[in-house]
């Protein structure tokens, strides 16, 4: 059987050997453009609604924007807002972590934060950083801090260093809900809203670019220093920020 | 290499194999059982709850699940039967054991426990090939996802699980790309043994390896492993379940390598052809020797590395977690103790394949057997003294930095022996221009490049710069792929007619010889450049500043997928219908030339017996 087998013809040779290129190239291929399908957002973006309205801001006119999101203490709760996209049973932001923003615009953002807290890792992200006026509004009152031990979640933004697109930074620190104000801590009674904060703050967006944001306080599951569960998997205590 | 013939000493029986047991068991029931193990364990310790003091039940249940595949496997495919037999007091029969080798059985014998050498050696090269074509496909997505800044053609998370894949999956493959096929199939024929020392045990050595394979894939169905092939505390103990596929992986791996290096071992040590004096030992058969005897001792403290991160993971032990006393510290010692001696049990073979090849292809005896011996012991005697080179930057006692950095530096001495022995071999010689003597040469430029770039990196105040940088990466690519794994390649094109019987194809190699080569040069000093530029390894997103470097690293990164698909159709072609070899077709001097294709089962007709060394060249004989 070994001997009856010469060395084929050199043609032949050539379109097997082009061939097996061909084909190696696209398996290669179909690798790659099925993790890239895999690696898509599932989730639908959320886009600012822009007003007619305009504002101004140190001499410069901007137009006006608004953008509204929550955060839960666990999907039952998200549910209940009407977000039910995310699977995992986390602590979660809604309706969407990706945001589409308009460029060099007045942006508000209203938060309704509905989850417990203890303390942040570094105090530094207690502080309110890249707002229009420096301040956050919590429940009808203007501060510029939460102490430490005192926050739920943060919403940070910033820059991904790929590009030279316009820098764009911002820390929210959200209160937390207190035992004392309902009576109950969210996670004790999971699917009830309590009443929750109310965060409102403006920042002003630069050019078009792409930024990712996150909560900097650690809240994944009871897996090493909480970086576990929620914050290590993509949507649910972070997403990005598309301006354009 | 001259020889003299000893009188037979087989008188083999017929082959009749008993209708026992073992001529029912291959592959497939391995399978059966492994996955049977698996399950039973996973659904018996699921539902145990949660202990307050247990980080992750998952954990326990996965990794558990993970052992019970590897242990069932080996059941199912017969691998403990031998002392199982031997413990009720019914050893195996000559027949059996004759089964066993395989004897008579074609294509069947590659899926079976079989204890010729011969088979283990094919196992391990189709193995290591598709470890490299998926470790291989890993690179190609990352690189398409550097092509661009903020490209992000593959998202953040399968980015980084794919990094820590692609690492380990390569790192394995080359710990046992020369070893493996090489050392098992003409090794024992190199210096005139009928089998390795312990046949059983090269059979276990194959197949433990194997069941690692569908456990580090799984971590691709549980989430990756995100922590880069380091795996460092306390990052391993927060990922998520993916990474108990690696703990399995290297747990596994490591009981593997034991094995196979304590083979290899005690074959050389006490199965050399008589008169093959330690001084007539094939330069080949030294640097693996000399690459398994340093992974002996270095493999136990990865494998405890791998224990405790489970034990911290599942019982909360603690030993790398600073806040209940533990240190992370204590885990990259572990990790790196075992792995800069790991780069050189990846090297050793490489280098000593090509000092195999070049004296054949320049027909002069090698320059200097002795410094060659001397440049490896050299090297493996230091490497044990050089790990913290890796931890500069970590804080750990920093004057000890000095001292590292000391010894690190002289491990440039016995390798400038190894140069010299490459370059004196060829000098003032007529190489023959075959493809294993293109990989020697290209192996020399290759690992000068990763040699230098290496005593920046162990330069203390340029590695505070350098650490954690592409330029990292880049030269140890230089050194694990462009010696290491260029000379592992050199090695197959001049094995290939004895492990095949038949040539491998000339062109087809030239082809991908220059496309690997030349797309490797751009696609690492495109990462050079990059890296000395500040760029961060492992990192989804680069500034737009790093935006050409990285477009060049990925166009030679194109290049030499190419080239390696190429070398893929070669070896397949050839095999199949290559042109075939005759039994000696370089015309070398050393045993595995004197024995037909196929090999028979035991090799030699007659053991020869050796009186010279096998280089031989231009001395009358
Ligand atoms: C003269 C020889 C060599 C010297 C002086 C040297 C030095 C170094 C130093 C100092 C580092 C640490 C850099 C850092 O992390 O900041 C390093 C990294 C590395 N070297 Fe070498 N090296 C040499 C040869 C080799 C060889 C032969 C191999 C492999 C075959 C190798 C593989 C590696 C690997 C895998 C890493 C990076 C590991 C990681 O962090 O992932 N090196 N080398
Ligand atoms: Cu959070
Ligand atoms: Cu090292």
């Amino acid at each position: 059987m070994e001997s009856a087998k010469v060395e084929t013809s050199s043609s032949k040779r050539l379109i097997s050997a082009l061939v097996f290129v061909v084909l190696g190239v696209a398996v290669v291929g179909t690798v790659g453009f099925t993790l890239h399908a895999l690696s898509a957002d599932p989730q639908a973006p959320l886009h600012a609604t822009k007003s007619s309205e305009t504002i101004v801001v140190d001499g410069k006119t901007y137009p006006k924007a608004s953008v509204t999101m929550g955060v839960y203490a666990d999907s039952a709760q998200a549910a209940e807002d009407g977000y039910t996209l995310n699977k995992k049973d986390y602590v979660q932001y809604g309706p969407s972590t990706h945001l589409i923003l308009p460029a060099h615009t007045y942006v508000t953002m209203t938060i309704h934060a509905y989850d417990g807290g203890e303390e942040l890792n570094n105090p530094y992200f207690g502080k309110v950083v890249g707002t229009v006026g420096g301040t956050i509004n919590v429940d009808g009152v203007d501060i510029n801090a939460v102490a430490p031990d005192k926050v739920q979640h943060t919403w940070t933004l910033h820059g991904i260093p790929s590009t030279s697109q316009d820098p764009l930074f911002v820390n929210v620190p959200l209160p937390h809900v207190d035992e004392g104000e309902d009576g109950f801590l969210p996670t004790n009674d999971p699917g009830t809203h309590n009443k929750g904060h109310t965060v409102v703050f403006s920042f002003i967006t630069g050019g078009a670019g792409e930024y990712v944001w996150n909560c900097e306080y650690p809240c994944g599951d009871g897996s090493y220093a909480k970086f576990g569960a929620a914050m290590s998997a993509y949507g649910y205590m972070s997403g990005k920020v598309t301006v354009k | 290499m001259t020889t003299l013939h000893s009188t037979s000493t087989s008188s083999r029986p017929i082959p009749n194999p008993a209708k026992s047991l073992i001529t029912k068991l291959n592959m497939g029931t391995g399978t059966v059982v492994g996955v049977i193990f698996a399950l039973a364990t996973y659904y018996a310790l699921k539902p145990i709850p949660d202990d307050p003091g247990f980080y992750n039940q998952q954990n326990k249940a996965l990794l558990a699940s993970m052992f019970a595949w590897s242990i069932g496997f080996l059941i199912g495919i017969g691998a403990f039967i031998g002392p199982f037999r031997w413990l009720i007091g019914k050893d195996l029969t000559a027949e059996e054991q004759l089964y066993l080798a395989g004897d008579g059985q074609g294509i069947k014998r590659y899926f079976k426990y079989c204890t010729d050498h011969k088979v283990v050696g094919i196992q391990y090269l189709v193995g290591v090939m598709a470890m490299l074509g998926v470790g291989g496909t890993m690179a190609m997505m990352i690189r398409t996802s550097l092509a661009v800044p903020g490209g992000h053609f593959i998202g953040a998370t399968i980015y980084n699980s794919l990094v820590g894949l692609h690492g380990i999956t390569m790192i394995v493959a080359m710990i046992i790309v020369a070893t493996g096929p090489f050392g098992n199939y003409i090794m024992p024929i190199m210096i005139g043994a009928r089998d390795m020392a312990f046949p059983r045990l090269n059979a276990l050595s194959w197949w433990v390896l194997f069941t690692a394979i569908p456990v580090l894939c799984s971590a691709w169905f549980l989430g990756g492993i995100p922590t880069g092939w380091t795996a460092y505390a306390p990052l391993s103990i927060q990922a998520g379940p993916g990474m108990n596929a690696f703990l399995a992986t290297i747990i596994i791996f490591a009981v593997s390598t034991a094995v196979a290096g304590m083979n290899i071992t005690a074959t050389v040590v006490a199965m050399r052809a008589k008169g093959m004096k330690w001084n007539r030992v094939p330069i080949f058969v030294i640097g693996a020797t000399m690459s398994v005897a340093l992974a002996i001792p270095a493999f136990p403290t990865f494998m405890l590395a791998m224990v405790q991160t489970a034990t911290d993971r599942v019982f909360n032990t603690g030993f790398y977690d600073a806040n209940v006393g533990g240190s992370g510290w204590l885990y990259a010692h572990l990790f790196w103790i075992m792995g800069h001696p790991e780069v050189y049990v990846i090297l050793l073979p490489g280098i000593a394949i090509l000092m195999e090849i070049t004296p054949v292809f320049v027909r002069k005896p090698l320059f200097s057997f002795n410094a060659a011996v001397l440049g490896f012991a050299g090297i493996a005697g230091l490497s044990v003294l050089v790990w913290a080179h890796h931890m500069y930057i970590s804080g750990w006692t920093p004057t000890l930095n000095g001292p590292f950095m000391v010894t690190t530096e002289m491990i440039s001495v016995p390798t400038g022996l190894i140069f010299l022995v490459l370059l004196g071999t060829v000098w003032r010689g007529k190489p023959w221009m075959k493809l294993p003597m293109l990989g020697m040469f290209a192996v020399i430029w290759n690992f000068l490049i990763g040699g230098i770039t290496g005593i920046y990196l162990s330069d203390v105040p340029a590695d505070n710069y350098l650490h954690g940088s592409m330029y990292v990466t880049a030269h140890f690519h230089y050194t694990l792929m462009g010696a290491a794994l260029t000379g592992a390649v050199a090695g197959l094109a001049y094995w290939f007619p004895k492990m095949t019987g038949r040539m491998l194809n000339e062109r087809a190699g030239y082809i991908s010889f220059w496309f690997t080569q030349v797309g490797f040069q751009i696609l690492f000093l495109g990462m050079f450049i990059a890296g000395a530029e500040g760029q961060p390894r492992r990192v989804v997103s680069f500034a737009a500043m790093y935006k050409y470097q990285n477009m060049i690293s990925t166009f030679g990164a194109y290049l030499v997928g190419i080239g390696f698909i190429v070398l893929l159709w070669a070896v397949v072609h050839s095999w199949r219908r290559g042109v075939i070899a005759p039994k000696n077709p370089w015309g070398a001097k050393t045993l595995e030339w004197t024995v037909p294709y196929p090999v028979p089962l035991e090799n030699f007709d007659e053991l020869p017996v050796i009186t010279t060394d096998p280089y031989g060249y231009g001395k009358g004989n």
